[in-house]
């Protein structure tokens, strides 16, 4: 059964929906967009597009490759589209809470919240270096289960779509019933934030649901306005080293590592990690966030 | 392919004419209010960083922190938020006619002018 991407249909809303909300903080905030940081936002988006031509046909060929070892045949019943975006959003939730626990994830994930804005373009700035990093690997089981490839790629652009939306800060908060469940531009602005209290957390895709169930939810306070970006954020709009430095970092660090094991756990211990534990995981800052927290004021 | 072709192509009008758009509308534009928010924004940006005092930019486009351990926070508008690099003394800092230049000691990070500033 062909179905068509849902992402390419959606692009024109995305246009215009980013053209809504620059109109939007003309009015209200003017710093809430730059041109500057909006100009590599869509310019990674792009970049991401390419890249995804130029090695999507080697991600198709091992989906349809692995969905010959399927245990069920799924046919395309609305229910089983239903069944395969829930179970999608699970896989998402997975892919997304390694993508910051993971430094090899992290490399390639790290562009999306490279922006110290957040706004809609900042949904944009997606990977380049996706299928590199193996993130196709949090698919496989749907496809193993026998969920039919096409439909796991609709649903996956199904979700992109949802997730596009919550990139604002135009809208405050949701209805309670909807805050509840689903994801938000509250839960996600906490998501993209550096305060040490919010930092990895809120990792869900569409259904804010498996962050409960997980224990990674916290919820947006009015005391800590949600500071953007990146740990140590680049000042840079460099695309490329957007795109790139975090592999750049670990080529770095695994060169000059002592030993065989600092080198893999470069790789695939959260980012910060270090041999020497110089540097700041978000474990860290937290702590020391808390510490001065709890220790009495001067 | 012609069709990624088209998505492209109609990708990169899409980016030139939004971006086209947020200068028009004259978005963007931050600054340090001051003093008090450079320490503020310093403390945030840096994770245990303990700000003593300030020297802020005529501009207010750039500003250097001084931390109580004897370490600095360099910081710079980027975009239209704030960007830092926590420096440890001796700065790299020169002089010129517009003010100080202090070296973040990263390539893409850059030097920060501090326009105006003379002494640290």
């Amino acid at each position: 059964m062909h179905l068509p991407n849902p992402v390419t249909y959606a692009i024109p809303a995305f246009v215009l929906l980013v053209l809504a909300e620059m109109i939007a903080a003309w009015a209200r905030d003017r710093k809430r967009y730059c041109p500057k940081d909006t100009l590599t936002s869509l310019a990674l988006g792009t970049g991401s597009t390419v890249a995804g031509i130029l090695v999507g046909g080697m991600a198709l060929a091992i989906s349809y490759g692995v969905a010959k070892f399927a245990i069920f045949d799924i046919g395309f019943k609305w229910y089983w589209f239903v069944v395969c975006f829930v179970l999608d959003d699970l896989s998402y939730y997975a892919f997304h809470r390694s993508a910051h626990r993971v430094r090899w994830f992290w490399a390639s994930h790290v562009i999306h919240h490279s922006s110290q804005h957040y706004n809609l373009s900042t949904a944009l700035r997606q990977t380049w270096t996706g299928f590199f990093s193996l993130n196709l690997l949090f698919r496989l089981p749907l496809l193993l289960i026998g969920f039919p490839v096409e439909m796991v790629l609709f649903v996956g652009g199904i979700n992109l779509i949802y997730q596009f939306w919550i990139h604002t800060e135009m809208i405050g908060r949701m209805p309670r019933w909807f805050e509840a469940v689903m994801n938000t531009p509250s839960h996600h602005r906490v998501h993209h934030a550096t305060n040490a209290r919010y930092l990895d957390k809120n990792y869900a895709g569409v259904f804010i649901v498996w962050d409960k169930m997980f224990g990674s939810f916290i919820e947006e306070r009015a005391d800590d306005r949600p500071r953007y970006g990146i740990v140590k954020d680049l000042g840079s709009f460099n695309l490329f080293w957007a795109a790139f430095h975090e592999w750049i970092g670990i080529a770095k660090d695994v060169w000059a590592a002592p030993t065989l094991k600092a080198k893999w756990n470069y790789m695939v211990k959260p980012p910060g990690w270090s041999h020497d534990g110089s540097r700041d995981t978000s474990e860290t800052i937290k702590a020391r966030y808390e510490a001065r927290e709890a220790a009495p004021a001067e | 392919m012609s069709a990624q072709l088209i998505q492209i192509g109609g990708s990169i009008v899409a980016i030139l004419f939004l971006a086209a758009v947020a200068w028009a509308l004259g978005l963007g534009g931050g600054t340090i209010a001051d003093e008090a928010q450079a320490m503020t924004d310093a403390e945030a940006i840096l994770s245990g960083f303990d700000a003593e005092r300030a020297v802020l930019a005529a501009d207010h486009k750039a500003a250097i922190v001084h931390g109580r351990d004897g370490s600095v926070a360099l910081l710079k508008i980027h975009g239209s938020q704030v960007a830092g690099r926590r420096l440890s003394a001796p700065l790299d800092a020169r002089p010129s006619a517009d003010g100080l230049i202090v070296s973040s000691g990263e390539r893409r990070f850059g030097s920060v002018l501090l326009k105006g500033v003379t002494a640290l």
